[in-house]
């Protein structure tokens, strides 16, 4: 489901979803449903012609930048300054007057034609309703993945003390140089014109500038916590993320090597622990897959922690001889699994490379163990 | 997700164990799944089209929110309170908050909006009922109706007009916001206006405002657009109007489907009796006064209380389409029974063209109500009925027809004279067919001659309503009506049943008129 979904959005494909079970639905929709999707459809026609207006989803381009100028011009009329009285600005400021009444004008003029055709004209088709249905959630979809919320991800206090912090820097600095109309005109410039093909390739193009993204990313940048560099750090986290496993010894198949070890520490039980690193890539333009990462995002190897944040950690190689407290390792090598990818922000799209992954990772695992009896004997001692 | 809750009912009732169904599921709130199963909606909607609704859901959640806030339809009345005590102080301090705080509001939306993003993410994972979506849906498409049923009065035209009229008179009012209004006032009261639009003290207050003739007329002038009870000719023209677009349109049906024989009957003249109604208002030491209080009906009114113009500015409305407009009666007529509520004996006049000052009147009190014939001291209003009749003729077949008619017509008025006496006559003669309404407000009475095919049409109010005796008594034809050949000592009951199927056809059409008009009228009102 999720895929599909995935791939209309990602091409902005026509929103006409195939329904094949379409020509008896009347048949077996219940009454009830019926009755009340066709009250729904004026609610969701409004709706839909809302989004479109908003997604800049028609042919007729010019419509919009007609209600963009229109509404310029109407905010200069309302939020007139009266300081200057030259003619050109009462001329500017009565053309602002016409234009709100015009903007006004039209959206009762849009809800009564659309009352007015909906008694006259004959009435929808179910497949009508439920393709409205469709177009309206993903257009909704469309809205999401295209505004600034889901690339900033404000989700802590802290960043959204941090984004405030910055952003009113930058606002003491606009006011002092801009008007008040000014900045709430240009403010509102850019929240109509934001989804229009034309801004939203060129913020795709700026996008690709890595500059930008470390300054998108500065809050992830400043919650990012250190890297873990011993192993006791490793195992402390990793022990807290899994249950203890207690095993006993009859039940693993160790190596025999160690298991002249624990016949010799007299013991039947063991701590055995398994410690995950996933290595991360990303690709580059042009050039593959990289170990290259944004100095925002995670690093090249990291690991999950309890609560499913990332921490930076040092190459599992570098684990290696770090030993301590009787923990042995259990496997020989590190067992390596295969990529999985992931899109941009680190969403998982699947275990195949397609155009929407831009990151992938792997797991790199191996147990280790640590001998209880030997820990115990220590501390008598 | 429908598919999957499809297949595991019927392994489960095979197995028909009673088994804690909650063990086998997998994940979710498997109270709410359950639920699910049993529904009926579910197991006979396709699951692509369960999936869409779905989807849609928490949209329609926080559509919801947002539309019963607007509409002051939500359990709780503050959240809309609140949200004008925010409107009010945002464009009072607007330059302040933007200057220091417009930062926090771009990043309140857009947290906002991540919010509301999470929040359909869960809703979506709570997976709802079928029963829910609908359940909200109705709710949506209610309040939703509700928003925009002050649009439902407009017309486009209307919105043509009232564009016009705002570009003609924007001069005008671009020096009032120079002047004395500042636009910053201008958004904060017209945001209120549509803020508090259906809050239950607007309601109360429009309704009081508009019962003022003053300010019906602010509302005609600022907007060029007529919104009930201001143009004179509004209320019984209008009526006669449709109706006559009715009756044309039907003549128009006829021909096209049985051709000749009816397009005769087509180009008969339709009658039309026009009522008006004088309504006077007792002053201490004054006495009878037609000055009226300014929220209660105007002095002269038609059935339906518009208000309408006296008798001698009176005009004929202008029909286009080739019919014209004739009096048929040379002046208003008194009506003498008053709609039927007085018992005349038979010798006297039904009507009469000149009466004294105080005849036929009915006497009401304070508020309109409890009518008697008589006077007394606790009666403060009272009111009269004049009638007059006039036809409406087809110019364009007007040459072949009259040539004979008018002829008719002469020797019809001068045989009026001799008849007026005797107009119970007339009445027998007649078709009298009597229409209640549903609704039981209004009556209309729809006279067809049998014999000549013109129709009169009169329309009696509500107060009258009880007080009128036998159809064939209150007879509002005008005296001038009369057909050329009465069937005499005929009663109106046996020519009931020799009505023409055109008859009947014109008797439904007539309901649906009449019912139409009422629809219009509380519309106004409101």
């Amino acid at each position: 489901m999720s895929q599909t979904d995935k791939k209309l959005n990602a091409f902005h494909a026509k929103f006409i979803p195939s329904h094949p079970e379409q020509t008896s639905l009347r048949k077996r929709l219940s009454p009830t449903m019926t009755i009340s999707l066709s009250k729904m459809y004026p609610v969701l026609l409004l709706l839909d012609n809302c989004l479109n207006n908003i997604l800049w989803l028609n042919n007729t381009h010019y419509h919009y930048f007609n209600n963009v100028i229109l509404l310029i011009l109407s905010l200069n009329f309302l939020i007139a300054d009266r300081t200057s009285q030259s003619l050109y600005s009462i001329l500017i400021l009565w053309v602002g007057l016409l234009s709100t009444e015009l903007l006004i004008m039209s959206i009762v003029y849009y809800c009564i034609t659309l009352s007015n055709d909906l008694e006259t004209d004959e009435p929808p088709t179910l497949e009508d309703i439920f393709n409205l249905i469709d177009a309206i959630t993903h257009k909704l979809h469309i809205l999401k993945e295209e505004s600034i919320v889901s690339k900033l991800q404000i989700d802590s206090k802290l960043s959204i003390i941090i984004i405030v912090g910055v952003t009113s820097i930058i606002q003491w600095a606009l006011m002092s140089c801009i008007a008040v109309k000014r900045y709430v005109i240009s403010y509102l410039i850019f929240c109509s014109i934001y989804h229009s093909d034309w801004v939203q390739a060129t913020l795709r193009l700026l996008w690709r500038s890595g500059y930008i993204r470390n300054v998108i990313h500065l809050v992830d940048r400043f919650k990012k916590k250190r890297p873990i560099k011993s192993l006791k750090d490793l195992i402390s986290i990793q022990e807290i993320k899994s249950n203890e496993s207690r095993l006993k010894v009859s039940d693993l198949e160790i190596m025999e090597s160690y298991m002249d070890i624990i016949h010799l520490e007299q013991t039947d039980s063991v701590k055995v622990l398994e410690l995950t690193i996933w290595e991360n890539q990303r690709k580059w333009n042009g050039k593959g897959w990289f170990t290259k990462l944004f100095s925002y995002e995670r690093g090249p190897f990291s690991i999950f922690d309890a609560g499913q944040t990332v921490l930076d950690c040092k190459a599992p190689l570098k684990f290696e001889d770090g030993l301590f407290d009787g923990w042995t390792w259990l496997d020989k090598k590190w067992e390596i699994n295969d990529w999985v990818y992931f899109d941009s922000c680190w969403n998982l799209v699947g275990s195949k490379d397609s155009l929407q992954c831009y990151t992938r990772s792997r797991k790199w695992v191996r147990r280790i163990l640590q001998l209880e009896s030997n820990n115990e004997s220590k501390k008598n001692v | 997700m429908g598919e999957q809750k499809g297949a595991s009912v019927p392994t489960q009732e095979v197995r028909a164990q009673f088994i804690e169904t909650n063990d086998t599921r997998l994940g979710g709130d498997s109270k709410l799944l359950f639920k699910d199963d049993s529904s009926p909606l579910l197991s006979c909607t396709p699951p692509n089209i369960s999936k869409s609704l779905v989807l849609l859901y928490p949209y329609l959640i926080v559509l919801n929110e947002a539309l019963s806030i607007l509409t002051w339809t939500g359990e709780n009345i503050w959240r809309s309170i609140l949200l004008i005590c925010v409107f009010l102080a945002s464009v009072l301090y607007f330059n302040t908050i933007v200057k220091y705080f417009g930062h926090i509001i771009i990043i309140s939306t857009l947290l906002g909006y991540s919010k509301m993003d999470s929040f359909v993410r869960n809703r979506i994972g709570n997976e709802p009922s079928l029963e829910d979506i609908i359940k909200v849906m109705d709710k949506v498409s209610i309040k939703f109706d509700l928003l925009l049923s002050p649009f439902y009065n407009f017309k486009e035209q209307d919105v043509l007009r009232l564009l016009f009229t705002m570009t003609v008179l924007s001069p005008l009012y671009f020096i009032i916001t120079w002047l004395f209004l500042p636009p910053w006032k201008f958004v904060l009261v017209g945001g209120l206006f549509v803020l508090t639009y259906h809050s239950p003290w607007a309601k109360v207050t429009r309704r009081l405002l508009w019962k003022f003739k003053t300010v019906r007329l602010l509302v005609f002038y600022v907007t060029g657009l007529d919104l009930g009870g201001i143009n004179k000719d509004e209320g019984i023209l209008a009526v006669v109007h449709k109706q006559v677009k009715r009756l044309s349109a039907i003549d128009g049906k006829i021909i096209d489907n049985n051709g000749n024989d009816l397009h005769a009957l087509s180009d008969k003249p339709i009658r039309f009796t026009y009522v008006l109604y004088e309504n006077q208002r007792r002053w201490l030491g004054i006495g009878w006064k037609a000055s009226m209080l300014s929220y209660e009906r105007t002095p002269w009114t038609d059935e339906f209380l518009n208000e309408a113009p006296p008798p001698e500015n009176f005009n004929l409305p202008e029909e286009n389409a080739g019919m014209v407009w004739k009096w048929v009666d040379k002046s208003w007529r008194l009506d003498l029974t008053n709609d039927g509520a007085i018992e005349l004996p038979s010798s006297k006049a039904k009507t009469t063209a000149d009466p004294r000052n105080d005849d036929a009147f009915i006497y009401y009190d304070n508020t309109w109500k409890k009518p008697s014939v008589e006077d007394s001291y606790s009666k403060y209003t009272r009111r009269r009925r004049w009638v007059r009749t006039a036809e409406l003729i087809k110019t364009a077949s007007f040459n072949d027809s009259n040539t004979l008619k008018s002829t008719d017509k002469k020797e019809e008025e001068e045989s009026n004279q001799e008849l007026e006496p005797l107009s119970e006559k007339t009445a027998i003669g007649q078709d009298h067919v009597e229409y209640k309404d549903q609704d039981q407000i209004f009556k209309r009475k729809l006279d067809k001659t049998t014999t000549d095919d013109d129709i009169s049409v009169s329309t009696s109010s509500e107060q009258n309503r009880e007080t009128m005796g036998h159809s064939t008594e209150k007879l509002n034809i005008s005296t001038g009506s009369t057909p050329p050949t009465p069937v005499e000592g005929v009663q109106g009951g046996p020519l009931q049943r020799q009505r023409s199927t055109q008859g009947e056809k014109l008797e439904n059409w007539f309901k649906d008129v009449n019912v139409e008009d009422v629809n219009d009228n509380d519309k106004k009102e409101l």
